[in-house]
Formats: C-alpha cells, sequence, structure tokens
C-alpha cells in the first residue's frame, strides 16, 4: 500500500467527525470516497490531504513518510489538493491562479503549461478568474492542482465535478485515468455514485464518520448495499451503475 | 473578456507620477511656488523625505493587511491600526512628561508598533463569526476601535502640560514635519526597506494566501505563521508613519488599489508599486494644502486632504465589492 491512514480521527470543534478510520489504497489506483453529507467524506480526505486546522490523531503516511507531523512545505511537494469550494479573493487572470502551483514548490513553466493541456483550459487563461462560469473555475483550479501534483504523488480531490457539464466532467475524468495509469493515487469525493462506478477502481464508503465499507469497486457498488445505504435504488443497464430516479409527493402541501 | 496589462507602461506611469509629485513638492513652499533657494531647501527635502517614507510605509502596510484578511477595504486607517498607534504614542509621551522619558526615547516607535498591533488583534478577533473573518463585522469592529482610540487620544491630550499639547494636538491631526526627527525618520526608512524586501522576496506567499486557507495550506504555505509575520509587519509600518507624520486616513487604502488596476494582483508588483504610489499620494497631498490655502483657515492639514481625495475611493470600492474578496 502507497497510502496507510491507521486509526484516523477527526474533530470539529467537539464533534468526531471521523471516528478511528483504518483503510489504504496502492499507487496507481483511483478511490472514489463516497457516502451521504455529513458523513464524514470531506473531513476524511482534507485530514489525509494535511489541510484540517483543527484537531485529528492517527497517522496518515504516503510512501513511508507521515503526512500528518510533516511541514506544510514537504507535504506540498506530494500531495495536492483542491477545496470543494475554490476561493480566490484576488483580481488574478486563470494562468496567474494555475501559477500559484508554484507559490512554494518549485514548478517549472512546463509543469503549468502540461496542466493547461491536460484540463484543457488554454482559452481561459487570460480572463479574469472571477469571469469564469462556476465549471471553467474548478477546472482552472484543478489544472493548478495538476501543476503542483508530480505523476506518482497524491492527488486529493474534494467533489471536483462540483458545477462542471457533461463534456467537462468527461475531460476531468479522462485526466485522472492518465494520473492514475502514470503511477499516481487520485482520491475523490463524488456524491454521483454513476460516475465513481465508471471512474474508480476502489471505492471508499463513509457513513456517520466510519468506513462502512471499502476495496475494488465491483465488491462495494452493489445495488443491495447502495439501496439499503443510500435509500435509493439502483440498477445495472449494459453494466451502468444508475439510480432509480422516481421523486413522488409523499407529504402533501398544505 | 482577456486581461494583458502593458506592465513596462504602467512602471513609467508609476515612476512618473512619483517624481512629478517630488518635484512640484519641492518647488511649493508655506507662500506658494517658488524656487527652493539654499536657505530653504533643507525644509522642503525635510517634508519631501518624511512624506515619502510615511506614505510608502502605509501603501505597504495596506497591501500586507489586504493580502491577510483577504479584504480589498482594509487599510491601517479603516481598521483602527494608526489609531491605535496614535494613542499609544500620545500615552507615551504623556508618561514622558510625568518623568518617564524612557518611554519615548525612541521617538516613540515601540510604542506606536504596540498600539497598532494590538489595535489590529483587537479588530481581527471582534471581527470574526463563527470561526472566520467576516468582513462587515470587521469594518464595524474597525470604526469601533478607531472611535474609542481617538476618544482616548483626546483624553490624554487633555491631560498633557500645557506646553506640549499645542504639538500633540497638531500632530494628532497629521502633519507633514519640515524638520523631521532623525530616530523615527532613519528607523521608519530602514524598516520601510526591510519589509519592502520580505514582501517582495514572499510575494508569491502572499499570492497563495488569497485562496482559502486549506488550499494555502496545500500549497505549502504555512498560513498560522504568515499571518503573524504580517500583523507585526504591517503593525511596524503603520506606527512608523503615525509617529512620523500622525495618524493619515486612506493612503493605505488607496495606493495599493491604484497599484492593482495598473499592475494586476501579484504582490512581487504591488510590493514594490503600492509603496511608491503611497509615497506619490502623501507627497501630492501636501503640495495640494500648500498650493491650495483655504480662505481664512490657511493651510490645511494633511490629513484632511487625503481624507477628502480617500473618502470617495473607499465608497466606490465598497460599492464595487460590497466588502468582499477582490
Amino acid at each position: 500500500m502507497s497510502l496507510v491512514v491507521d486509526s484516523m480521527s477527526v474533530w470539529h470543534g467537539a464533534r468526531e467527525a471521523v471516528r478511528g478510520v483504518t483503510v489504504g489504497a496502492p499507487a496507481g489506483r483511483i478511490v472514489a470516497v463516497i457516502g451521504r453529507n455529513g458523513s464524514g467524506k470531506s473531513s476524511m480526505v482534507r485530514a489525509i490531504a494535511g489541510v484540517h486546522a483543527g484537531r485529528r490523531s492517527g497517522s496518515v503516511v504516503w510512501r513511508g513518510g507521515d503526512l500528518m507531523t510533516s511541514s506544510a512545505v514537504i507535504r506540498a511537494r506530494s500531495v495536492a489538493y483542491v477545496a470543494q469550494r475554490p476561493l480566490v479573493a484576488a483580481d488574478f487572470t486563470a494562468r496567474e491562479v494555475i501559477g500559484l502551483a508554484g507559490a512554494v514548490v518549485v514548478r517549472s513553466t512546463e509543469h503549468v503549461e502540461r496542466a493547461i493541456e491536460a484540463l484543457g483550459v488554454r482559452d481561459l487563461v487570460d480572463r479574469p478568474f472571477a469571469a469564469l462560469s462556476g465549471g471553467e473555475q474548478q477546472r482552472v483550479v484543478l489544472a493548478r492542482a495538476l501543476a503542483q501534483h508530480d505523476v506518482g504523488g497524491l492527488l486529493v480531490l474534494d467533489e471536483p465535478f462540483n458545477a462542471m457539464d457533461l463534456a467537462e466532467q468527461h475531460r476531468v475524468a479522462g485526466a485522472l485515468q492518465c494520473l492514475a495509469s502514470a503511477g499516481s493515487l487520485v482520491l475523490v469525493v463524488l456524491h454521483d455514485l454513476a460516475l465513481a462506478d465508471a471512474l474508480a477502481h476502489e471505492v471508499w464508503w463513509m457513513e456517520a464518520g466510519q468506513l462502512r465499507a471499502s476495496g475494488p469497486r465491483e465488491a462495494v457498488l452493489s445495488e443491495a448495499a447502495l439501496g439499503s445505504g443510500f435509500g435509493v435504488a439502483f440498477e445495472r443497464v449494459g453494466g451502468s451503475l444508475r439510480p432509480i430516479v422516481a421523486p413522488r409527493c409523499e407529504t402533501p402541501a398544505g | 473578456m482577456t486581461i494583458r496589462r502593458p506592465r513596462a507602461a504602467s512602471w513609467l506611469l508609476i515612476v512618473a507620477i512619483t517624481a512629478i509629485a517630488a518635484i512640484v513638492r519641492l518647488m511649493l513652499g508655506a507662500r506658494g511656488w517658488s524656487w527652493p533657494t539654499p536657505d530653504i531647501v533643507d525644509l522642503r527635502v525635510g517634508a519631501l523625505v518624511s512624506a515619502a517614507v510615511a506614505g510608502a510605509s502605509l501603501g505597504l502596510s495596506g497591501v500586507l493587511l489586504q493580502a491577510l484578511l483577504r479584504n480589498p477595504l482594509a487599510s491601517p486607517f479603516v481598521l483602527g491600526l494608526s489609531s491605535g498607534a496614535g494613542l499609544a504614542v500620545s500615552v507615551a509621551a504623556l508618561a514622558a512628561s510625568w518623568g518617564a522619558a524612557w518611554v519615548i526615547a525612541d521617538g516613540g516607535l515601540v510604542a506606536a508598533t504596540i498600539g497598532s498591533a494590538l489595535a489590529l488583534i483587537v479588530v481581527v478577533t471582534a471581527g470574526r463569526r463563527h470561526g472566520a473573518i467576516d468582513p462587515v463585522t470587521l469594518l464595524l469592529a474597525g470604526v469601533v476601535v478607531a472611535s474609542v482610540a481617538g476618544a482616548l487620544t483626546i483624553l490624554v491630550q487633555y491631560l498633557m502640560p500645557p506646553s506640549s499639547r499645542g504639538d500633540l494636538m497638531a500632530w494628532a491631526m497629521g502633519r507633514i514635519p519640515e524638520l523631521p526627527e532623525r530616530v523615527p525618520l532613519v528607523v521608519g526608512a530602514v524598516l520601510l526597506v526591510a519589509i519592502g524586501w520580505w514582501s517582495i522576496a514572499r510575494a508569491r506567499w502572499l499570492d497563495a494566501a488569497c485562496t482559502a486557507d486549506d488550499e494555502a495550506l496545500s500549497l505549502g504555505v504555512d498560513l498560522p505563521a504568515v499571518r503573524w509575520r504580517l500583523v507585526v509587519l504591517s503593525g511596524a509600518l503603520a506606527g512608523s508613519s503615525v509617529v512620523l507624520c500622525g495618524p493619515i486616513a486612506f493612503v493605505g487604502f488607496v495606493a495599493p488599489h491604484v497599484a492593482r488596476l495598473m499592475l494586476g494582483a501579484g504582490h512581487r508588483g504591488l510590493g514594490v508599486a503600492s509603496p511608491m504610489l503611497g509615497a506619490a499620494l502623501l507627497i501630492a497631498a501636501d503640495a495640494l494644502r500648500l498650493a491650495v490655502p483655504l480662505p481664512g483657515a490657511g493651510k490645511l492639514p494633511v490629513a484632511v486632504v487625503t481624507a477628502i481625495l480617500g473618502g470617495p475611493i473607499f465608497l466606490w470600492v465598497l460599492r464595487r465589492h460590497g466588502g468582499r474578496g477582490a
């Protein structure tokens, strides 16, 4: 295992959001972290990426080094992270935002250019970041993470497909698969279980702060388990997982 | 919309603005336009250097504060740092008048730095809601700290011996000294160069600090350490400018905004351009008050001129950004 999480707990104030999670993954994989809202997915990946500012315990070992005790600079050399809601409180262009990858860790122009190509944001780079759509901003921030990321490193993404249209999702998913093929470990929080099924090699399923299940995608994403865990029925059509969405009014208004 | 900033032209313009402001100020004296003859040239150069050091310190302090708080409205005056420094220097002067002369042996620099840093800590602490800095609450906290510090400064002035009261009152209204005291001027200049160098060397850290806390951490920036440094350094700059020229409004707010409009948001450029424009602004305000005396009232205090010029710009930025990220 390249990534080993051992007995990790994470607190938000007095509330224990993640409780003693032990799990691991080899390099060269895409791991989808799934679970209902408030199950502890984001808290767990933030702690793994070393960006949770509050109390935490346990250890996160990546290629032999403990990420929980490393300095920010050393961690930035091996882990790149994209937040659920990116914030850029300055009038930067998209290129300047991508260039932040080299704010502390030395990154060459080639790194930045490769990331721009991989995410297909060449036509956005001279535009103000604030003027981009939500999906475009998300792609630019992902390009920044890719520019920071060394092949073979750890990439942690918290719901990166938010606000992206289908074409953007397809492009980004392809880029993540290329990274995993090249030896990187991609840890990605996803709400879209069909996308998790199509993209991930392995799945970690969080429930109430604990790991409900982990393992190969086929083993974890069974229709029966998902139906009981998410309260929505699932079916496989031509090998693809999809929820059976049939909303109906159960509590009449008025 | 794409952004392509003509950087060379912008730099030329900034240098030209600063040079023209300096030349105009050298040509102006208490009696209006006149050539700086040898008997008065020292006075004009003294005022020019004082305004340059104080204005540049305010311009740089504004850049650091706006990076610290991720808020385009932040500046030493708006957040109460100048008032805090003014109160601390007034208290030190009062203590000196009661016999503790050592308190103000350095010209009041240490007192001013402590006063401005304390004001910033109070404002940032009071400006937090649910663990995060709320821009509107922060501004209100700054207004309250500035008001209370201003009122206490007036109280201290009443407690001063009548012989020293006039000087303190003139300083508290903001004035550019023609014969500046050597220690505050030299220490202020050294602080400005040292902190300016740090700001340029660490410009990429400041760029990264404009992202969310978790993203900045993931980029390798040790945010808690950087933030403490920014509190101390911006406080020291605001304090040294207050010691030199008294509390001056809006220079630390306007200079970073003009620099950003001309060069973009990168801190490598802002770390140089904002101090230059801060110096140019304060020199120009001093020249303006000399060139346009108020009928019946003589020369205005320079802080009144900067407030009249800076206030509308502040309201424009407030309206444009609603107090949130730049």
